[in-house]
């Protein structure tokens, strides 16, 4: 049998989520988030090697009887010393175990536990000190013993059931823990035990649990033999059987990965997400006014149009349908057609100095021809274009450090400029040149762009290009656009059927056409692709050059001035879905556990996982 | 201090509260010592208001306001009883009239039953804070169970502080032994040492909280299904019993009170000017090291630029006043292909612009995007300098930055003054005066050179790096006629001025620049970034204001002095 059976999944998300949340180190919900579930992965790791007997812990204020109970219940009067007047009176845990299973103990050894006789096989009781007691440093004793115990007692008497500080205790524990309830001091309270009940179980519904007769004891440690405590003390001494036991680790995972999951505690990275949401449409704003303000001129404009309606035919390939996809990329890469033929020839002819120089100058004029058309826009959009962009980047990077997201923003200014879109002429030129074509490339912006307007072409690039992807879809989207391209593709595909038709029948009566038949066709395969691509290109430039500058400056819906912001965003986004997720899937793992091995009883309530 | 003036005049008033944990049996006590049946049940918190006990005589609710100045008393009618025990009774406070607590003579005795200190229903907790700032002596209630827990301490201990009477009652123990044996653990153990800090604190009168605490009157209950208050025992054998007790204190109780109060309020005051203190300190350095990289980054940006054009226009001014009149008429027409001269200029201008904008610049665009360059630097030094402040909600979040900066885009850089101006001109003309060969010289050679095309005299505007730095940016022309040349450079510039034993003029007019431009652009810095920015810590400098600070302290010696007096 797997030993993690039930926790396989959920431990696989819970690496993916650790991953997740370190590169957010200063904001305090990621770090705690990668911190509690490393932190529940080491304590499995570390664990799951053991079989262990259940360790249950008696956890409640000062003075509530958790000393009585822990005596009573081994029916050993002074196991763990008590006192009817001075309070705080345990300082160190009282461990009753069954001799043969000291060694299994995983309470720490500097704790300085004491270890009484009276141990059931199977079963660890700890008595531990105070949570709220006037001495702080019995609280640290108890959460060490809470933190790996399996079964939690909370303790408490009637008087005390309401007491802030114990509440807070319990619900920093509660979804990490299995869970039993016991109200001690009955006695005080024969004639009114059932509206203590209900005043108890109040509490605890507050507190998020859902008590019933079967997890909740109402006791009197002074008269054992009355209320519920038989039946307490049977409930916990029963045996259980070693499969049940093994699967306490798993368990103890699964409550530790839903408590670091809770819903309060992913909140935070919601509001961060949305808080730069609102931030990155306020910037997108700044931009789009800024590329508004730069395209006032007619000139200007013109050229941007001109830029984006290049771009769109680039994003129009996968779009234009089977048989027109290839002119469309054809056209993409005119411009390199004759640094491939270049190349070709060497290849084909031999290495030769002018063929070198013949292929260099080709490439070198496919670059300027490409990257020219961008520069102009640029010098068109003006100095103050480029100032505002940087100010948008400055305030996005602010942005980011106010949430503690510096080390993004840093991973961000180290990052590569955006990629180059695919099929634009500098690319295309590195597609034609495989190995030197990236230096070329580089070279050649170098030569072109002699400062930083490099870096601001290739970022007015990015831009360009996804108003060209937004207009590309925009012509080909749509029923127009479906109709548009469906009536496209007719004459080829109607073409190819008549030649596919013609050969198939030749084939079946033995007559094999000539290579005049195959040119004929060919020839008239590729003019049936006319009308339609000049129908696509008719669109496209209805579609750029027919609307306002400002509705084409929507396009560019993701700016790479503000591509710091949308990548935190994107990535909260990502790391909370991730942790919604993942709290289901401990829901269910939690689910299948309590049904395919703690279904007996003995193992106490677990809250649900779902605050 | 205390709010606590008996305004009317008449018989002094002491009140007395009922402070405890929840389940101490505080009500149940109150029932017992005033006969006022307020509700006592096992539900966990049972009191959610306060009840006010008060003799007959003060059964007025007008008297009792100006003794609870703080708190709006009703009448506690037979229907609220019930409701005490309710939320929705959270925070009210009635008052009964109690004829247990008429006595004969002596202050008047005001008992008050207040909700717990320590349920998950915080509201109580203010509400009982309340009366515990207002009474003069505190009734401390707790269970055996509860005198231990650290909530319990706390609040024992800044009762310890507040009292002038502070009597002990601990409630629902087994054997009078235990009683002894819990006094001696919390006047040991717990308070003595477990919270040590607390309880050393001194009171107006001298003593430590925790020799207070050892010295107060304590009082036992043992568990009893109906509790009577003939169940509630001295600790100490001789003790008057616990409604005797309360009854039976004098008017130096409301004298101690008022001491304690005010002599805690001046302790609590002076703490508060202290922070004040530092606080302003702190904000008078802050601005300062604000200040200080305003400055830097003013001198940086007047430090990138000299209006070479424009000093070599004064020099050439200057050196014309020497020329002979006769010669200045014959040179004049050599000026005139100026306007033309400029208009080509401008076109080449334009069509090197198409090939490669940017290094063309006048003095004032330059300067401009230097200015906006440093104040990004300046906004993200402020924010490194004062980090605590670059969070969202901060000063210096990237927000506000944002909108500062904007506004401060809107405002245009000033305008130079004319003293540089005049002192360019007297030390021109005192070289003048040295060389007077040179100067008549100059300006012929200036308006030759200007005819046959050559602007290097009229070089206009901008020397990136000022006029000793390495980079340079080529100057447009404009003036004077100058030709499409604007070739300059500051070395060039220099040199041109050694040649003409101009080097110190040029030198002194580069120094005065950068100071007169530095001030200039700072007080531009100031007035319209970095005052918007920091206004906040300028409001608070404000509000700190030393010379209150000042009086604020001397009040608090008067009130120091009060306890002398007591």
């Amino acid at each position: 049998m797997n030993d993690r059976l039930f926790v396989n999944g959920v431990e696989t998300r819970v690496q993916a989520l650790v991953a997740d949340a370190l590169p957010f180190p200063g904001l305090p919900a990621a770090h705690l988030l990668a911190e509690r579930l490393g932190d529940a992965r080491a304590r499995l790791d570390s664990d799951g090697a053991i079989r262990r007997p259940l360790h249950v812990a008696l956890l409640g204020g000062t003075g509530v009887g958790k000393s009585s109970l822990f005596n009573a219940l081994l029916g050993r009067p002074g196991a763990s010393p008590e006192s009817d007047s001075v309070k705080c009176y345990t300082k160190v845990p009282h461990v009753a175990v069954a001799q043969a299973e000291r060694p299994l103990v995983v309470v720490p050894e500097f704790l300085g536990s004491k270890y009484v006789e009276g141990g059931s096989p199977g079963l660890v009781l700890i008595d531990t000190p105070d949570i709220d007691g006037a001495l702080v440093e019995n609280r640290e004793v108890t959460r060490q013993v809470v933190e790996r115990s399996d079964l939690v007692v909370y303790v408490a008497s009637p008087d005390r059931v309401a007491d802030f500080a114990i509440d807070a205790e319990v619900r920093t524990w509660a979804a990490r823990k299995r869970w039993l309830f016991v109200l001690t001091m009955l006695d005080r309270h024969d004639e009114n035990a059932t509206a203590v009940r209900d005043d108890f179980d109040r509490r605890l519904r507050n507190l998020g649990f859902a008590p019933d007769d079967g997890t909740r004891f109402l006791v009197s440690c002074r008269q054992p033999d009355r209320f519920d405590f038989p039946r307490l003390k049977t409930y916990l001494f029963q045996p259980r059987p070693d499969e049940q036991l093994a699967l306490l680790p798993q368990d103890a995972f699964l409550g530790r990965v839903a408590d670091a999951l809770r819903l309060d505690q992913i909140a935070p990275l919601r509001e961060t997400a949305t808080a730069l949401r609102q931030v990155e449409e306020k910037l997108n704003r700044r931009v789009h006014e800024a590329y508004a303000d730069g395209l006032r001129e007619p000139e200007a404009a013109e050229a941007f149009r001109r830029v984006v309606r290049e771009a769109a035919w680039r994003h129009l390939g996968p779009r234009a349908g089977w048989f027109l996809a290839f002119p469309v990329w054809l056209r993409c890469r005119l411009s390199a057609v004759w640094t491939v033929y270049a190349v070709g020839r060497m290849t084909t002819r031999g290495l030769g100095a002018l063929g070198i120089v013949g292929a260099a100058a080709a490439a070198v004029t496919a670059a300027i021809r490409g990257l020219a058309p961008l520069r102009a826009v640029l010098n068109a959009l003006g100095p103050r274009y480029r100032q505002r962009l940087d100010e948008v980047r400055a305030d996005a990077r602010r942005e980011l450090e106010d949430r503690g997201l510096a080390p993004l923003v840093e991973r961000a200014a180290s990052a590569p400029p955006p990629p180059v879109p695919p099929g634009s002429p500098s690319s295309g030129l590195a597609a034609a040149v495989p190995l030197a074509g990236e230096y070329l490339d580089r070279w050649v912006k170098g030569l072109v762009f002699p400062d930083d307007d490099g870096v601001a072409v290739e970022r007015l690039g990015a831009d360009v290009d996804r108003a060209g992807r937004r207009t590309a879809r925009a012509a080909t989207g749509g029923l127009g656009g479906r109709l548009i391209v469906t009536l496209a593709n007719l004459p080829p595909a109607g073409m190819l059927g008549w030649i596919l038709y013609r050969l198939g029948n030749g084939w079946s009566e033995g007559t094999y056409f000539e290579s005049a038949f195959y040119l004929m066709a060919s020839a008239l395969l590729l003019a049936s692709l006319i009308p339609g691509f000049a129908c696509l290109a008719w669109s496209l430039r209805r579609g750029v050059a027919g609307i306002d500058p400002p509705a084409l400056i929507d396009r560019i819906d993701r700016p790479d001035a503000t591509a710091a912001v949308r990548a935190a965003r994107e990535a909260l986004d990502r790391l909370a879905d991730a942790a919604d997720r993942s709290r289901e899937a401990v829901c269910s793992a939690r689910t299948a556990l309590e049904e395919g091995g703690l279904t007996a009883r003995g193992f106490g309530v677990v809250r649900p996982t779902t605050p | 201090m205390r709010k606590r003036a008996d305004r009317q005049g008449d018989e002094p008033v002491i009140v007395a509260t009922l402070y405890g944990p929840s389940g101490a049996g505080k009500s149940t006590l109150f029932r017992l010592l005033t006969g006022v049946a307020v509700p006592a049940s096992f539900r966990r918190p049972t009191s959610f208001a306060t009840v006010v006990a008060t003799p007959s005589r003060l059964g007025d609710g007008g008297r009792l306001a100006g003794h609870f100045p703080d708190l709006r008393l009703e009448p506690l009618r037979e229907s609220d009883v019930d409701c005490l025990g309710r939320k929705e009774s959270s925070g009210k406070a009635f008052h009964i009239p109690s004829a247990v607590l008429d006595g004969s003579g002596g202050p008047l005795l005001v008992l008050a039953d207040v909700p717990d200190f320590d349920t998950v229903h915080q509201a109580n907790w203010a509400t009982s804070r309340a009366m515990l700032e207002r009474a003069e002596v505190v009734v401390f209630v707790t269970h055996k169970e509860g005198y231990a827990t650290a909530r319990a301490v706390e609040e024992l201990a800044r009762c310890c502080g507040l009292a002038a009477t502070l009597v002990y009652v601990l409630t629902k123990v087994e054997r009078p032994e235990a009683a002894r044996e819990i006094w001696q653990d919390l006047c040991g153990p717990v308070a003595a040492v477990g919270y040590q800090p607390e309880f050393q604190q001194r009171r107006a009168d001298g003593m430590t909280r925790h020799e207070f605490l050892c010295g107060c009157p304590v009082y036992y209950s043992e568990y009893a299904g109906e509790p009577t208050l003939d169940q509630v025992h001295p600790l100490e054998d001789g003790q008057p019993p616990l409604l005797d007790s309360l009854k039976g204190l004098g008017e130096d109780v409301v004298l101690r009170g008022l001491a304690e109060a005010s002599w805690r309020a001046a302790q609590s005051c002076r703490a508060v000017l202290v922070r004040a203190r530092n606080r302003r300190t702190d904000l008078e350095g802050n601005l300062a090291r604000a200040e200080a990289l305003v400055q830097e980054r003013a001198a940086r940006v007047a430090g990138s630029e000299f209006p070479s054009g424009r000093w070599m226009e004064i020099v050439v001014e200057e050196a014309r006043t020497s020329q002979r009149t006769l010669v200045r008429v014959v040179t004049t027409p050599l000026r005139w292909p100026g306007p033309l001269r400029r208009w080509i200029g401008d076109g080449g201008t334009a069509i090197r612009n198409l090939f490669r904008p940017g290094p063309v610049r006048n003095r004032q665009e330059l300067e401009g995007e230097r200015l906006t360059e440093a104040v990004k630097d300046l906004i993200d030094a402020w924010r490194k300098e004062f980090e605590d402040e670059a969070t969202t909600a901060g000063m210096l979040g990237g927000e506000r930055c944002g909108r500062t900066r904007a506004e401060f885009a809107k405002q245009s850089p000033p305008t130079p003054e004319r003293g540089w101006e005049e002192a360019v001109r007297k030390a021109v003309r005192g070289w003048a005066e040295r060389n007077p060969k040179l100067s008549r010289s100059l300006p012929v050679v200036s308006d030759l050179l200007t005819a046959g095309g050559f602007g290097l005299l009229v070089l206009d505007l901008a020397t990136t790096g000022g006029l000793f730095g390495s980079a340079v940016v080529l100057g447009s022309l404009g003036v004077a006629g100058a030709a499409a040349a604007g070739v300059g450079v500051a070395g060039e510039l220099l040199n041109w001025a050694r040649g003409w034993k101009l080097e110190h003029v040029a030198l002194d007019a580069d120094r005065s620049w950068r100071a007169q431009r530095t001030d200039e652009l700072a007080t531009h810095l100031r007035t319209h970034l970095a005052d918007p920015l920091f206004q906040p810590w300028r409001d608070s400098q404000e509000q700190l204001d030393l010379s209150l600070i000042e009086s604020c302290e001397a009040a608090c010696s008067e009130l120091e002095d009060l306890r002398r007096t007591v």
